[in-house]
């Protein structure tokens, strides 16, 4: 049964790399600032506050992707874990009036209070955090901004881990993201800290809880991680890798060569129409678009292995 | 007096100022003022055998320029067990006074009574520190006021709050600092010349028309608070010293060597700091708030791992 042990709170930082590396297309800046991040904040036995990041980007750039990577990485339950929350904000804080806040308000003071006296190095991810109301921020601003225990509250907050999901700023990470590529900078040089600064400011001005809140103002996050808008390069690799998924699996062979299924998938895929093409919703639905392309190809071209080598027995 | 559990004696409240001194003069970067006044402030409360009231202390700036800091050092240097002692309490707006409904005001305010009296009644140097400050109800201020502005133990109330220390903690008036420290060192006049009225000037005002003010209107209306504390916004030179300090530290603990030069890491890390206004970027947006976060962060892609020699053979 799970316990706050060496053994269930692995963080396997090499396992995180890993899954990043291989998995996380075209996002160089994040890899790099969550890697390193999460490696320092859980391989620090004082560490001075938690570790808050924040992560922006537009649909489908992999944000919730990360997010569970992490947390299957530190927490051998992943998600499942005792010591690990989810809070999609939509679902678990959806209404504003005062009696609601109220509830909302005591019951994530309990959680956080419950997990992380069991276990100090409790992760809670906060999906939409731009449309939470700014009185909810203000109660995770608490354990955020947690200096000492005292006698009265003995449980030590500075070793958690805070990931907030958002939208915020996704416009202003694609124009940034468009200048830097005008100015043939490779993905992987792009200036982190022109970024930070960018969604700091977008944090701040653009609508939403997170422009009221203390906790912009008092300079609690630890890192804003930016998202880049995918490009059909990018878009091309995770079609390839979810087909060579479905291929591995699968027993048919098909007539049609990979490229030829891709390129199908890729004309399905809306781009914007500037003079940059970054997809619109990032590599989110291409999962449906390549069932969709399969399904439309399979009375053509099917064919089974069985009948494949048993026409070449025949021979 | 001798106790094995915490007490009210010379061993368990220690009321150590020349620790405060030592530990305020190591550690506290970039603000003369507060260190001035907290010192002789405490000292001379402490040294009064019979104090006419109260020592309230509020202490005002802007994210990360030292103020929780400061009221650690403070407690550790009077109790012996720091925070986790009996008589120091602390209380944080955000998370102790989180509903603003009727009931639980009710409830603050009675938890806010018992403990204030329980903590005076066991040791009459108690110490009552409240951050957020500017986040809590007016009602529960006025709870508070009435120790501050005590006068006489009575038969009705025998317990003397004359000899307690009270420590406020806010943003409030945090631009306001800002803005006349940015006049003054474009003035060329050094931190440590100051003029500390300027800054009780200005808090004064703030205290009128900022958010959560009105505290510290009443605060001032009746003259309780004892000083008003500035805390100064920090510059490069400030986190530059945090930024080596943070890293002797760490050289100390671990054996790794790093790639780059202690300057090298520190430029980086500065790097990482934000500082504001955008025409003199003269001041950090989080004072020293972050540096350890950031010195891990790039520490931690410049480590060497120690090769192990091979065993000698004979």
């Amino acid at each position: 049964m799970e316990c706050c042990s060496k053994y269930w709170i692995k963080n396997d930082i090499k396992e995180l790399d890993l899954r990043l590396k291989n998995q996380l297309i075209g996002q160089p800046l994040a890899y790099n600032l969550v890697l390193r991040s999460i490696s320092s904040h859980v391989s620090n036995s004082n560490p001075s506050k938690s570790l808050v990041l924040s992560l922006h980007g537009g649909t489908g750039t992999g944000k919730n992707f990360v997010a569970k990577h992490i947390v299957e990485s530190l927490y051998r339950e992943g998600y499942k874990s005792k010591y690990v929350r989810l809070y999609v904000v939509s679902r678990d804080f959806m209404h504003t009036d005062t009696a609601h806040i109220s509830q909302y308000k005591d019951r994530l003071t309990k959680d956080i209070e419950e997990i992380t006296s069991a276990c100090q190095q409790a992760t809670f991810v906060f999906d939409e955090i731009d449309q939470m109301p700014s009185q909810l921020l203000d109660v995770i601003l608490y354990y955020i901004d947690f200096h000492t225990p005292t006698s009265s509250r003995p449980i030590d907050f500075r070793k958690t881990i805070f990931i907030f999901l958002s939208n915020t700023g996704g416009t202003s990470i694609i124009k940034l993201a468009e200048k830097n590529h005008l100015l043939s900078i490779k993905r992987e040089n792009y200036n982190i800290l022109e970024f930070q600064q960018v969604l700091s400011n977008a944090a701040f001005n653009e609508q939403g809880g997170l422009q009221s809140a203390s906790l912009i103002d008092r300079h609690l996050i630890t890192f804003f991680v930016p998202f880049l808008p995918l490009e059909r390069i990018h878009i091309r690799g995770c079609i390839k890798r979810q087909l060579q998924i479905i291929l591995d699996t699968d027993e048919y062979q098909y007539d049609l060569s990979e490229d030829d299924i891709i390129n199908h998938v890729l004309n399905l895929i809306e781009f914007t129409s500037s003079s940059l093409e970054y997809s619109v919703s990032g590599c989110k639905k291409i999962q449906q678009k390549l069932d969709y392309i399969f399904e439309s190809l399979q009375p053509t071209f099917k064919k089974s292995k069985k009948q494949i080598e048993d026409s070449d027995d025949l021979l | 007096m001798f106790c094995v559990l915490e007490c009210c004696s010379k061993y368990w409240v220690p009321n150590n100022m020349t620790e405060l001194d030592l530990r305020l003069k190591e550690q506290l970067m970039g603000q003369p003022l507060a260190h001035n006044l907290i010192f002789k402030s405490i000292s001379s409360h402490i040294n009064t055998e019979h104090p006419s009231k109260a020592l309230v202390l509020s202490l005002h700036g802007s994210t990360g320029t030292g103020k929780n800091f400061v009221a650690k050092h403070i407690v550790e240097s009077l109790y012996r067990k720091g925070y986790k002692s009996k008589y120091a309490r602390l209380y944080v707006a955000s998370r102790d006074f989180m509903h603003q409904d009727e009931e639980h005001l009710k409830q603050y305010k009675d938890r806010i009574k018992h403990d204030i009296e329980r903590a005076t009644s066991g040791c009459q140097y108690a110490t009552f520190i409240f951050d957020e400050v500017d986040k809590m109800p007016m009602k529960l201020l006025e709870t508070i006021l009435f120790y501050i502005d005590f006068h006489t133990p009575t038969y009705a109330q025998p317990i003397d709050f004359r000899k307690t220390i009270f420590i406020f903690l806010s943003n409030t008036g945090g631009k306001e600092i800002n803005t006349i420290a940015h006049n003054n060192h474009f003035a060329s006049i050094e931190r440590n010349n100051y003029n500390i009225t300027e800054f009780q000037r200005a808090l004064a005002n703030a205290a009128f028309s900022e958010p959560g003010g009105l505290w510290h209107a009443s605060l001032i209306n009746r003259h309780l608070v004892t000083f008003f504390v500035p805390f100064l916004p920090l510059e490069r030179s400030h986190i530059r010293t945090c930024i080596q300090r943070q890293l002797e530290l760490i050289h100390k603990k671990d054996k790794y060597q790093y790639i780059l030069s202690d300057n090298d890491i520190t430029d980086r890390v500065l790097d990482l700091i934000e500082f504001s206004p955008p025409n003199s970027l003269l001041y950090s947006v989080s004072g020293c708030k972050k540096v350890q976060q950031k010195l891990d962060f790039i520490l931690e892609s410049n480590r060497v791992i120690p090769t192990k020699k091979p065993i000698e053979e004979f």
